[in-house]
């Protein structure tokens, strides 16, 4: 379980005051709010990139305070590494930390791709991709090191409508299959309904409260049953 | 094999006609200017076959060769260090961002008097241009790294020597290959002006001597020859850089 509590954060202007949610152990959870509101910056606390002003994030009950391959995140914009191979931005993780034998992070990544119809793509570098293929290169990358939260932030913002649907879907079917603890970040209603089974809104025009507004949103049913979505 | 382009070719065909008017009819400042027949004529019969000329070549090519080279070793290893090590910086940068704005050629003198042959200092000259460009163009890239590209290397438990080595490395080619692109054509600009100045041989020298003896002739097989030499040079840093990059291909 994520226990986020108290954050503040402000840079020339607040951008984040007294905000506090959970994500609940095996959910999926939207957070959603406008442009700028400060959507970026809760998921790069989370991965422990940038840290609060105030207020404390804990995983399983330990602090975060650092980068760590238990949270890893898919950035908004595009971060695999253009001078790698798709292969080679899979394989990074465990081959950086130790974790695995060459032999044996290819192997893994190579089911990876294979799984994420990728495997022709495996020599490919990122940008001769497309942007939903990249997106899954990035959800590869990720996976292939086990994390417990996954933060997608605006993962499928600039995605054509049809790849979009496409992609939505995607994540939902490989959520249901492991049910591993996942904040979905958008800009749309639209996406958080379809992707939610908890909805979190962010709004920042109740900064002018002085206090955050955190609705939450529980949705009628769970759409991430047997893939019904 | 590209399509001939036809207007590019007349428009060359066009210059030739122009120039070899002018050069008849002796126009106001056509005087001493050979047409290019007897440009060519010359170049044919007498620096085709004269080792002297290829000499000029290869010394010209050398210089830029080794300061070329060398400002390439030292520069990008620098900025490097000035990208990410603070204090290097904080101590070294102001020094680089003093010495940089010297013209290259404005070195002649010190150079000179500071190398014990003519032959060192004019590859110090050529080396120092392309040195400062390559220099602050690594030291920038280190410095724009996207930071997303290092907090993920971070969160997959890359050491900072790995990261070093697989994310930042890589991340100043473009920028390494910029600085090459700009640092041949400066290291041609300078080496040519430096001969002229301070040197009894190559390509520059020999335009120079043509100037010096009245030979328009020499004068213009000079030019040519040195348009072609960074041409050439160009070509090669071109395919460098496409070998370093392979992800544009
Ligand atoms: N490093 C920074 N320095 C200064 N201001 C920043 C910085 N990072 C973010 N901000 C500001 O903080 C606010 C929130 O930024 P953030 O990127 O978290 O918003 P967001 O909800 O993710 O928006 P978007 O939907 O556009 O991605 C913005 O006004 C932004 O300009
Ligand atoms: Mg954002």
């Amino acid at each position: 379980m994520v226990t986020v509590s108290g954050l503040s954060k402000r840079y020339s202007k607040e951008v984040l005051k007294d905000l506090s949610f959970e994500l609940e152990e095996g959910a999926l959870t939207v957070l959603m709010g406008p442009s700028g509101c400060g959507k970026t910056t809760v998921a790069c606390m989370l991965a422990g990139y940038i840290a609060p002003d105030a207020g404390t994030l804990a995983i399983d009950g330990r602090p975060i305070t650092a980068a760590g391959p238990d949270r890893l995140m898919v950035f908004q914009e595009t971060a695999l590494w253009y001078w790698m191979t798709v292969l080679d931005n899979v394989m990074f993780g465990p081959r950086a930390s130790g974790a695995m034998s060459a032999g044996e992070a290819r192997e893994k990544a190579l089911g990876l791709l294979r799984k994420f119809g990728l495997h022709e793509f495996r020599d490919k570098y990122p940008g001769q991709l497309s942007g939903g293929m990249r997106r899954r290169v990035e959800l590869a990358q990720a996976m292939i090191n086990n994390p417990r939260l996954m933060i997608l932030d605006e993962p499928f913002r600039g995605l054509d409508v049809m790849t979009r649907g496409l992609m939505q879907e995607y994540y939902l079917d490989l959520f249901a299959e492991s049910r591993r603890t996942t904040l979905f970040i958008t800009s749309e209603l639209e996406e958080a309904l379809v992707m939610g089974e908890r909805v979190l809104v962010m709004d920042e025009r109740y900064l002018e409260l002085k206090r955050q507004l955190m609705a939450t949103l529980y949705l009628p049913e769970h759409r991430v049953d047997g893939g019904s979505a | 094999m590209k399509h001939l382009n036809w207007r590019g070719a007349v428009s060359i065909a066009g210059f030739i006609l122009l120039w070899t008017l002018l050069a008849r009819l002796k126009a106001p400042g056509f005087a001493e200017i050979p047409d290019p027949a007897a440009v060519g004529r010359a170049f044919w019969d007498k620096y085709l076959p004269s080792a002297a000329y290829w000499r000029s070549w290869a010394v010209s090519f050398e210089r830029v060769g080794y300061g070329f080279l060398a400002s390439q070793l030292l520069g990008i290893p620098l900025g490097l260090l000035l990208g990410t090590r603070r204090l290097f910086h904080d101590v070294v940068y102001p020094v680089v961002e003093l010495l940089r704005p010297i013209p290259p050629l404005a070195w002649v003198p010190l150079s000179i008097l500071f190398w014990p042959t003519a032959e060192l200092s004019i590859v110090f000259i050529t080396f120092i241009g392309p040195f400062f460009i390559i220099v602050i163009n690594v030291h920038d890239a280190v410095r724009g790294a996207r930071k997303e590209h290092l907090w993920l290397a971070r969160s997959l438990g890359a050491s900072p020597s790995y990261i070093f080595r697989r994310i930042i490395l890589p991340s100043v080619i473009p920028a390494v290959a910029v600085g090459m692109t700009l640092g041949i054509a400066v290291a041609w600009n300078v080496v040519i002006a430096a001969e002229m100045i301070a040197s009894d041989a190559g390509l520059g020298r020999l335009t120079w001597e043509g100037y010096v003896s009245h030979t328009g002739t020499t004068v213009l097989i000079g030019m040519i020859s040195i348009g072609l030499a960074g041409y050439l040079s160009t070509l090669l840093v071109t395919y460098a850089e496409k070998r370093m990059m392979p992800w544009q291909r």
